[in-house]
């Protein structure tokens, strides 16, 4: 029997989370990494290397090139260029001493640098590597490893990367680097992609042509759509009488009047965010898990763990947008 | 003073100024902070203030280029029409255009420059790694947006020159990335990779001392030799094109040095973006590149003052009905508003929370970065930015002063 595809994100082997930058996507990475965590998962979450600002709001952590646990379970690392191809090269050369005369050397530190593209190359490559990690039983090392792509620009010029590497170089330990990597990423039974958006312009148009470019041309699947930053509803069934009392108190100048100012400022948002969202789903027709904007002085554990409660409950079928879809249909 | 009177304003005279003297402005920050729409903002002060200006986008940004009146922003300079600018009530002293980077158009045109002859230029524009490096690898669109930004510079048709970058992993890649280049070139790595190892790399005796030979063979088990040979044809095929791209690369860096050029730092409000803009704003100082400022977006407002969120929903129904209960009529049954009352002071605080959290957070980067750059800030608007009219309330904002501490008092404590 062929095996199944598994129906939750997190229950994935590799969790790709892409998006554009500023749409929470560290949250989101973090949120999935600890719901795996949490079924009993052993997770590595594994984030982009450079600058680290601010600890994770998970354990609060300062998380760096080596690997640190922030929970039953879970663990994070942040490599770099350095330390990434430090442990490839280390893999492939089988000594140090040669590492350290070749890699070390200026002259070739310059020459790596200089090539557009190798960051990217030995971060995923890194990142596959802990994909076909086995203990000395055979079993894989980690269950789930959740990739949080840089904070900022498009995943697509990381995602493609083993692809140019692929098709330009014919043969040799690259070539077939990049092919395995390829066939990961390919394959829906071992790779989701998660793609995090904000209901808003810019972020909408970024991942309608992001799941096109994935699909499309590089035959990525999408697992999902994750909407971020969602205005929960506090005047359900009111909007009507809100906006009403807005009219009738726009005159005045008083607490009154900014009260219900400030609660037009939520409907509007609202209502701009959901039809963004419903371009979203007609689009895109992806498994779309929804979360809520947290109201918060800043992202903390609490926030996580809702969030990855949200992904734990969440399952990778269509039934949400259906009913929408069937609703459309009616009311049209 | 008309409140739309530009370059007159004391406050925001710093960033006037900036808009005034220099030719060059660069916009920089992490992703999804309105880079692209502040850009666009400060070209049209630009033009205001009698400076011929261009904004240059690396988006394909629909929604701009319908605010701007054009179908579309494409690597072509566009003309912005100047009734755009009439239907707020602004005169323009100046034309402004806008235009998009398209990345591979500027790289071949930088091909086109450096090759005289056509067999080499066909060779080069028909190489895999041409093809990959210049449509899609990260760091070709720094490379092809500094040749880009050096054209408009020589051509010397604008006064002013706007500069929206791409989203970057490393903060700085704008800079950063040619001068990686830069350091490569120079070291002769890529022209000894293009001999293969034969011809001796000049400034590295360590690794005379290695061999060359075998460096190639340790390189070749790493990377494999078919991807030495085809990466070292593809450097061969450039010849002398990396001299030609290093000095223009040297001639953009001393330009961005240059009293020309200055620097915008672009933020979102939320913490994560201001500890990127701090981060970015060292990192500039460091590397003694000129700031004009930090603009803020997306700050958001506290509707009410602090004591009236911990009203009673009852007083707030009550003043509800008093005000307004008659003219509501069938909607003055008590059950609705008593829930309506909890519902607008619940929502109060949440947008409070967020105001409070702004202005600390403001109020922290203009300490972290000890006053020394001027901060501006744009509120969160409850619509989307999609009109000229939608812009100009944006310089409104900016060009009305904040300042760390104001825009803090304004989000706090003006009502």
């Amino acid at each position: 029997m062929a095996p199944m595809q598994p129906n939750k994100i997190h229950t994935h082997r590799f969790v790709i989370v892409a998006g554009k930058g500023g749409v929470g996507k560290s949250t989101i990475a973090m949120s999935i990494a600890l719901a795996a965590a949490r079924s009993g998962r052993k997770t590595l979450l594994f984030q982009f290397g450079g600058q680290e600002l601010r600890p994770l709001p998970f354990g609060n952590a300062q998380v760096g090139t080596e690997i640190v646990e922030l929970a039953k379970n879970l663990y994070a690392v942040r490599p770099t260029t350095t330390s990434g191809m430090r442990e490839y090269a280390l893999l492939k050369l089988k000594s140090r001493t040669a590492y350290k005369l070749v890699f070390e050397n200026d002259f070739v530190q310059k020459l790596i640098h200089g090539i557009p593209g190798v960051n990217e190359l030995i971060w995923l490559g890194k990142a596959f590597n802990h994909e076909r990690e086995r203990d000395k039983d055979g079993r894989a090392l980690w269950d789930t490893i959740v990739l949080d792509p840089p904070a900022t620009g498009h995943s697509l010029t990381l995602l493609q990367v083993p692809f140019v590497v692929r098709d330009a170089v014919p043969t040799g330990p690259f070539h077939r680097e990049a092919e395995d990597t390829v066939r990961l990423l390919q394959d829906p039974l071992r790779t989701a992609v998660v793609l995090v958006t904000l209901a808003e312009e810019m972020p909408v148009n970024e991942s309608i042509q992001l799941r096109m470019e994935l699909e499309k041309r590089m035959r990525i699947p999408v697992a999902a759509l994750c909407i971020n930053g969602l205005f929960p509803n506090r005047f359900a069934g009111q909007e009507a009488l809100v906006q009403r009392i807005q009219i009738l108190l726009e005159e005045e100048d008083d607490v009154l009047e900014r009260l219900a100012t400030a609660a037009c400022f939520r409907l509007d948002r609202r209502q701009l965010q959901q039809s963004y969202v419903q371009r979203l789903d007609q689009v895109l027709q992806l498994p779309t898990l929804e979360i809520p904007f947290y109201f918060r002085e800043d992202i903390r554990e609490d926030v996580i763990v809702d969030i990855a409660q949200r992904v734990a409950e969440f399952t990778l079928t269509r039934a949400k947008t259906t009913m929408w879809q069937e609703r459309q249909h009616a009311e049209g | 003073m008309r409140k739309d009177d530009p370059g007159t304003d004391n406050n925001s005279a710093s960033l006037n100024a900036c808009l005034k003297e220099k030719r060059i402005l660069i916009c920089v920050g992490s992703g999804g902070v309105g880079k692209t729409t502040t850009s666009a903002v400060l070209a049209i002060q630009g033009a205001l203030l009698g400076r011929k200006s261009i904004v240059c986008t690396v988006d394909p940004a629909r929604r701009l280029a319908n605010s701007l009146g054009v179908a579309s922003l494409e690597d072509e300079a566009k003309f912005i029409d100047p009734e755009r600018f009439r239907s707020v009530g602004l005169e323009p002293l100046a034309p402004m255009s806008a235009m998009m980077l398209d990345m591979k158009n500027a790289f071949d045109r930088m091909v086109a420059r450096y090759t005289d002859d056509l067999e080499q230029r066909k060779k080069i524009l028909n190489n895999r790694f041409y093809n990959y490096f210049s449509s899609s690898l990260a760091g070709a669109q720094e490379y092809s947006a500094m040749e880009r930004l050096h054209e408009l510079y020589c051509a010397n048709e604008y006064d002013l020159i706007v500069v929206d970058t791409a989203p970057t992993a490393y903060a700085l890649d704008f800079i950063e990335a040619p001068q990686r280049m830069i350091r490569a070139i120079e070291s002769g790595a890529f022209r000894w990779l293009a001999s293969r190892g034969k011809e001796s790399p000049k400034f590295s005796l360590g690794l005379l001392r290695l061999g060359a030979g075998y460096l190639i063979k340790v390189l070749s088990v790493f990377i494999g030799a078919a991807f030495i040979d085809e990466f070292g044809a593809f450097v061969e095929s450039f010849g002398g094109l990396w001299e030609g791209f290093k000095e223009r690369a040297k001639e953009v860096q001393r330009i961005l040095g240059s009293d020309d050029a200055a620097f915008l730092i672009i933020s979102a409000s939320d913490p994560v973006s201001l500890h990127e803009a701090k981060y970015i704003h060292q990192r500039l100082e460091e590397a003694a590149l000129p700031i004009a400022g930090i603009v803020v977006n997306r700050v958001h407002q506290a509707f009410v003052p602090q004591p009236v969120l911990a009203s009673d929903p009852r007083e707030v129904e009550k003043r509800l009905v008093k005000k307004i209960g008659r003219e509501l009529g069938d909607h003055h049954n008590g059950q609705e508003l008593a829930g309506l009352a909890e519902h607008l002071l619940e929502n109060a605080r949440d947008f409070h929370v967020l105001a409070e959290r702004d202005a600390k957070m403001l109020r922290w980067l203009d300490q972290a970065i000890n006053g020394r750059t001027p901060i501006y800030g744009a509120p969160f608007f409850s619509s989307d930015i999609h009109s000229f009219a939608g812009l100009n309330k944006i310089r409104r904002e900016i060009f009305e002063p904040l300042g760390a501490r104001s825009a803090a008092e304004r989000t706090l404590g003006r009502l």
